[in-house]
Parts: structure tokens; C-alpha cells; sequence
């Protein structure tokens, strides 16, 4: 009967090893989650290239972000890595050259949430609230097949955060959306971009000093460099 | 008659314990393939919108590890049916988030950086992951049905039940 039933002490050695797990799992989840998204503000200055948006100033370590605001995994290095990159703009460490980049256009309906989400982060740096705003982007993000924000979320988001007033109109008149496409085709043919024995340019792509890095499977890819 | 038996039953042990063996390597090997990579995990789980983002992120970190689990307790033979139940569940999981990905016409690749382009053939291959997930599905169900294998502690936990219900009655 014990045989046909299992064993009754198997059963508690089951259930004890699969509750383990869960301990475990969201014992390491809360403390590394505890560590990595607590807030930094940026009290870095940015400079705008076109539509590249450069953020503190001139250091021995260029990082280039290329990132989507629609983009999920985006999202996720922003929350895991966002904090620690902005310390280091703050820090002088880094200077980072961030590339709001069009790539999920048709992810949304109607389409385009993309471009006008990276001409209103472009609309941001020229208002002077760059660092706010990015945070804001991404704490605001909607998901893929959504419809995205309008653009008077957009212009709500950018007012919570000071931006001035010609902010408005840069949002609604897609100041910069030449500027993001223009950016986003040329990222797309820069082999230099892609992940190894990728066939094409995806989000987020991260270089230091032009090199490609990873830091999505690389969680020390940062203190690496600045250390 | 009964040598029949008894040799019929031990040949269903070989099966059902290559069966156990078998159903272990698919958990090891899938959790710790989900394990190495918690990025691209994410990105898995997330791709099939059915949780939201707060949600996505503690399964994606619990899901390999539970897959670890439920492949050691298989390899040891550690309560096999329970264990072949708790895939069993797995993997209906599974199968009702590709079907609804494949019904909803999901396109799996978000466009974003994730693990070398897997995602991108996934789009083409919902039937043959339902097959496969179909065959997992019959290894558990064998040993639900039939849990007895050779070489599994159950053997040695069920012995000591009994050895100490036995001790406890002389």
C-alpha cells in the first residue's frame, strides 16, 4: 500500500525541496532586487548630437546606449542597471551617449509609440530634464501590442518633471523623429552594434569605447571599467 | 502464470525507469540551460504576455530552479508519481502558453536584444514544441500511472516505513 501511495516521507522531502527553492529563489531575489532599484537621480548636464543625447561630461570611458523606450528588456537593464549608470555619469566615471532608437514602431497600435516615445526623450535633453524624463520613460512603460501613451501622456510625464514649455510642442510636432530614424537606420547597418552571431541590431546594445559589451549576461560589465 | 507476471513487471520497471531517467535529463538540461542565462529566461517567459512585467520577473527567477529541483528528485527517484505530477502540471502550463501564443498569433521575437536571435525560429516552430511538450507529457503520465522504477530511493524510503511500522508492532 505504501509502494502504490509513494512513500509518505518521499512525499514531505518533495515538498520540502520544491518550498526550499521558493525560499531560496526569492531570498536572493529580494536582496539583489533591494540593491539594484533603488533610485539614483542624475545630476548630470546633457548636450544633444542630433538625436544622440549626451550625458555628463567628457571622461575616459564613452558608454553608447542604444535603446527603445517600447523595448521590454530595455526596461529590465533600466531597472536592474539604470541606477548604477546614472552614478557613474554622476560620478564622472562615464560619459554615456544615449541613442533613443526606433525599432519597435509596429509593436504598438497605432503604430509608432517608439519614435515618438525617442523624440520626446531627444524633447527632454533639449528642455534640460534628460535625466528625469528617462526615468519617467521607463517607469511609465507600456507593454508591446498596447497602444502605447499619447502624446499627452508624453507632455503630462515631461510637466511632472519641469520640463519647459516649449517641450509641448517638440512632443507633438516630432521635432526629432527625423533625427531618431535617421539614427535607427544607421544603427541597423553598423554590424559593429550586433551580438555575436546576431544577423541584425537589436535593443538594448551597449558599447564601451566603441567595443560591444554585454552587460545583460555580464552583471559586472560596469564596475569593470569603472573600478 | 506467475513467472509471466513476474517477468512483465520487471520489464515495465526497465521502462518506467528510463522513462524517469529520461524525463530527469529533460529538467536538468532545460533548467539549467534557463539558469545560465536569467536574461534570456525573462525574455522567454515575457514573450508570451500573458503575466505582466512584475510577474514576469519572479517566474522567470523561480522557473529554472524548479525545474533543477523536480529533474534531482526524478534522477534520485524521490517521490516519482508526485514528482511526475507536478510535470505533468508543468508542462499542461507550458503547452497552454505556446497554444495561446500561436492562437493570438504572437510574433515570439520582440525585436529586442535577447540571447542570439533564439526566440526569432519560435515563431515557426509552435507545432513541434507542442509535440515535444505532448511527449513530455506521456513520460509523466507513464510514471504517475505507474510509478515503480529500479534504482529509485523510493525503493529505500518505502523499506523504512515499513521496517520501522514492523519494529513498532513486535
Amino acid at each position: 500500500m505504501a509502494a502504490k501511495s509513494g512513500s509518505r516521507t518521499a512525499i514531505y522531502i518533495v515538498v520540502g525541496v520544491l518550498v526550499a527553492v521558493v525560499l531560496v529563489v526569492w531570498g536572493v531575489f529580494q536582496f539583489s532586487g533591494g540593491g539594484s532599484t533603488t533610485p539614483v537621480a542624475g545630476t548630470y548636464t546633457t548636450t544633444l548630437q542630433d538625436s544622440v543625447v549626451v550625458a555628463g561630461k567628457a571622461a575616459p570611458i564613452t558608454v553608447d546606449i542604444y535603446e527603445d523606450f517600447l523595448c521590454p528588456v530595455c526596461g529590465r537593464f533600466e531597472s536592474s542597471d539604470g541606477g548604477d549608470i546614472t552614478s557613474a555619469i554622476n560620478a564622472g566615471k562615464i560619459q554615456v551617449r544615449y541613442h533613443p532608437v526606433a525599432i519597435l514602431n509596429r509593436a504598438t497600435n497605432p503604430t509608432g509609440y517608439s519614435l515618438r516615445a525617442a523624440n520626446a526623450g531627444v524633447c527632454a535633453a533639449e528642455g534640460g530634464v534628460f535625466p528625469a524624463y528617462h526615468d519617467k520613460l521607463f517607469a511609465q512603460q507600456p507593454s508591446e501590442n498596447s497602444a502605447g501613451l499619447t502624446d499627452q501622456q508624453l507632455i503630462d510625464m515631461g510637466t511632472q518633471v519641469k520640463a519647459p514649455a516649449t517641450f509641448a510642442n517638440c512632443v507633438t510636432s516630432g521635432k526629432y523623429s527625423k533625427a531618431v530614424t535617421a539614427e535607427t537606420s544607421r544603427a541597423a547597418k553598423d554590424t559593429s552594434l550586433r551580438a555575436a552571431g546576431a544577423s541584425s541590431f537589436g535593443t538594448p546594445s551597449v558599447t564601451i569605447n566603441g567595443k560591444r559589451a554585454e552587460p545583460l549576461s555580464d552583471g559586472n560589465w560596469l564596475t569593470n571599467v569603472t573600478k | 502464470m506467475l513467472a509471466d507476471e513476474g517477468s512483465g513487471r520487471s520489464w515495465l520497471d526497465v521502462v518506467g525507469t528510463l522513462v524517469r531517467l529520461g524525463l530527469a535529463a529533460v529538467w536538468l538540461v532545460s533548467g539549467s540551460i534557463k539558469a545560465s542565462d536569467p536574461t534570456q529566461t525573462w525574455v522567454a517567459v515575457h514573450a508570451y504576455q500573458v503575466m505582466p512585467n512584475s510577474a514576469v520577473t519572479p517566474v522567470a527567477a523561480l522557473l529554472p530552479w524548479v525545474e533543477l529541483a523536480l529533474g534531482l528528485l526524478l534522477l534520485l527517484g524521490v517521490g516519482t508519481r508526485l514528482v511526475a505530477t507536478l510535470s505533468a502540471v508543468l508542462f499542461v502550463v507550458f503547452i497552454a502558453g505556446v497554444s495561446q501564443a500561436w492562437a493570438r498569433g504572437l510574433s515570439i521575437d520582440c525585436g529586442c536584444f535577447g540571447g542570439g536571435g533564439d526566440v526569432t525560429p519560435e515563431q515557426t516552430s509552435y507545432g513541434t514544441e507542442l509535440l515535444r511538450d505532448g511527449a513530455f507529457l506521456v513520460l509523466a503520465a507513464w510514471l504517475i500511472i505507474r510509478p515503480r522504477t529500479l534504482f529509485a530511493l523510493d525503493d529505500v524510503l518505502t523499506r523504512g516505513e515499513r521496517q520501522s511500522v514492523g519494529g513498532g508492532g513486535s
